[in-house]
């Protein structure tokens, strides 16, 4: 009896293929050779091997091909953005070295964790801190009060209270808590939603509220409390369109963006007049104008990514958000205890909603939100608080396989 | 060189879009065989009381595990469960089978010998983890599952 675990080698080569061969291109865009850029491909694909073959040499059960889709999705991005602005896509590949550091720390942290126990409640006030934070301190980028700067590095707190609610959602429904436990975590949850609504950040606060919500069915499994949590969801975005000027707006521009051109609409109309440009095969790496964009190296990325990539390219980049989400959730069932099996839950949960808010708003299937796209978008506080997420899932990943090889060699069997 | 530029970008968009979808196909197809594998695996090993190691025996099975679910006849013949091609074990020479008390136990079915610890067997013998067993000429080491 013999279980050979399927590496993703083959899969990593054609990553790194297509990262090295799209810096290439990339490097004589400007008429002569550009050294840099290339010297830059050449450190996305060491940084992406050794990644890998390091998770892989560290962590023997880790979910290889979790590893490299998310590898691929970052690649993908760090070639968008040297094409767009070379220093954000330098600043970005740092980022992606430490990112990978802090999933490391990440997977280790979970595989000894249980529950986390009693730091939850060090978590909900901290995360809760760094909104209120946020809300009082930081400056306004984009229509949304959630960057802080620090010695000129620039970070949203929103992104590290993320995952933090995705570990404090887990151990509330992994089992009954109590009355007052309960209700602290529900009120907890409100406040964050609602601060983050007040700082205008209106993609954090759905992003929340979802997460909560489809964590609060899939733990507690009672359907009349998850639609009544619908429908105060619901009765809340209907009273802020009212309410919140910003959210009127928004939705004013969803419904007809081209009335707003000239104006607010302005971003969204270039988007989609930049996905329409490049057709089903894109305009070609460096032949499009995806400069004419607003926010193209974060929030639009997609839109740029469409138009010089094409639409095909850019079905399967969410197709392969889906094989992601999928694998994310065969994870979870196989998850040992239900804290860990939420965790996972959790964190797939808010990186799909992520990318449904972000890409649905580039493509107008629902009024944009300000927010980035995972692994891709430029912003290493997003960048990193994904990568944790991602930490998470290969943590109970490793946890898993841990416990099969455990059962297959107790039968006499082996691993490979 | 601008031309020259435009010709490569423009034809490496095939190449960009076929290395993304062999990573979204491969990622599918190693997801799906992978996860059939485990599934199979892991149901032998669930349903499995054990496995005996081979100490000594035919080179092709020397030094491999041979699982042992709830009820195994050992034997040259077709028919076992378990099948030694060895001249010294008979066609059914043996059983191995866990009991309703939980407890494992060995017969002697065929003529040819069946020890536990070097004690021959006559009709039936309980064994457990650690037991060196003997079919025929053939030795193993009895390893039962922890529950």
């Amino acid at each position: 009896m013999v279980l050979e675990r399927k590496g993703a080698g083959a899969l990593l080569v054609f990553t790194v293929l297509f990262a090295a061969t799209a810096c290439a291109l990339l490097a004589f865009r400007q008429g002569g050779f550009d050294a840099g850029v290339a010297g830059y491909g050449l450190g996305v694909c060491a940084l992406v091997i050794l990644a890998y073959t390091l998770a892989g040499a560290v962590f023997r059960h880790i979910d290889r091909i979790t590893l490299v889709l998310c590898f691929f999705l970052a690649c993908v991005g760090l070639v968008m953005l040297a094409r767009l602005d070379m220093d954000a896509a330098l600043k970005q590949l740092a980022w992606l070295g430490i990112g990978c550091l802090v999933m490391f720390l990440t997977v280790v942290i979970i595989k000894r964790a249980r529950n986390f126990g009693w730091i939850n409640y060090l978590l909900m006030g901290l995360s809760f801190g760094l909104l209120v934070f946020a809300y009082l301190f930081a400056d306004y980028v984009g229509g949304a009060k959630n960057w802080i700067t620090v010695g000129g590095l620039r970070f949203q707190p929103s992104e590290a209270s993320k995952v933090f609610f995705i570990i404090i959602s887990a151990y509330f429904f992994s089992r009954r808590r109590g009355k007052i436990p309960s209700a602290l975590y529900a009120v907890y949850t409100a406040a964050c939603v609602g601060v983050l609504v007040l700082s205008n950040d209106l993609g954090g606060a759905l992003l929340f509220a979802g997460t909560f919500l489809i964590t609060f069915f899939a733990g507690t499994g009672k359907k009349l409390l998850t639609l009544a949590g619908i429908g105060v969801a619901a009765g809340g975005i209907v009273a802020s369109y009212y309410l919140v000027p910003h959210v009127k707006t928004r939705v004013q521009i969803w419904q007809d963006p081209w009335k707003y051109y000239n104006d607010k609409g302005y971003q969204i109309v270039q988007g989609l007049m930049a996905i329409a440009a490049g057709g089903m095969l894109g305009a070609g790496l460096g032949l499009g104008s995806p400069d004419v964009i607003p926010v193209n190296t974060s929030d639009f990325i997609f839109a740029a990514i469409c138009e010089e990539f094409g639409l095909i390219f850019g079905i399967i980049l969410i197709l392969l958000y889906l094989v992601f989400i999928i694998r994310g959730m065969i994870i979870a069932r196989d998850a040992g205890s239900r804290f860990d099996a939420l965790l996972v839950f959790g964190a797939m949960c808010m990186l799909t909603l992520q990318s449904f808010i972000i890409i649905g708003g580039v493509i107008k299937l629902i009024p944009l939100t300000g927010i980035t796209l995972p692994f891709i978008s430029s912003g290493g506080s997003s960048l990193i608080a994904c990568l944790c997420l991602v930490g998470m899932i290969e943590g109970v990943a490793a946890k898993n396989g841990e416990r099969d090889e455990m059962k297959i060699r107790q039968a006499g069997g082996v691993v490979l | 060189m601008e031309g020259a530029y435009t010709v490569a970008a423009l034809a490496m968009r095939y190449w960009f879009i076929a290395a993304a979808a062999v990573v979204l196909l491969g990622a599918v197809g190693i997801s799906v065989k992978e996860y059939r594998d485990k599934r199979l695996v892991l149901e032998v090993a669930k349903s499995s009381i054990g496995y005996l190691h081979v100490i000594s025996g035919p080179e092709e099975i020397f030094d491999e595990n041979i699982q042992l679910m709830p009820e195994n006849i050992i034997g040259r013949s077709k028919r076992a469960d378990i099948r030694l091609i060895d001249p010294s074990v008979s066609k059914i020479h043996s059983e191995v089978y866990r009991a309703y008390d939980g407890c494992v136990y060995i017969t002697k079915a065929g003529k040819g010998e069946v020890t536990v610890n070097g004690e021959r067997v006559d009709s039936v013998a309980r064994i457990g983890s650690g037991d060196l067993i003997t079919i025929g000429s053939l030795v193993f080491r009895l390893y039962l599952k922890e529950d």
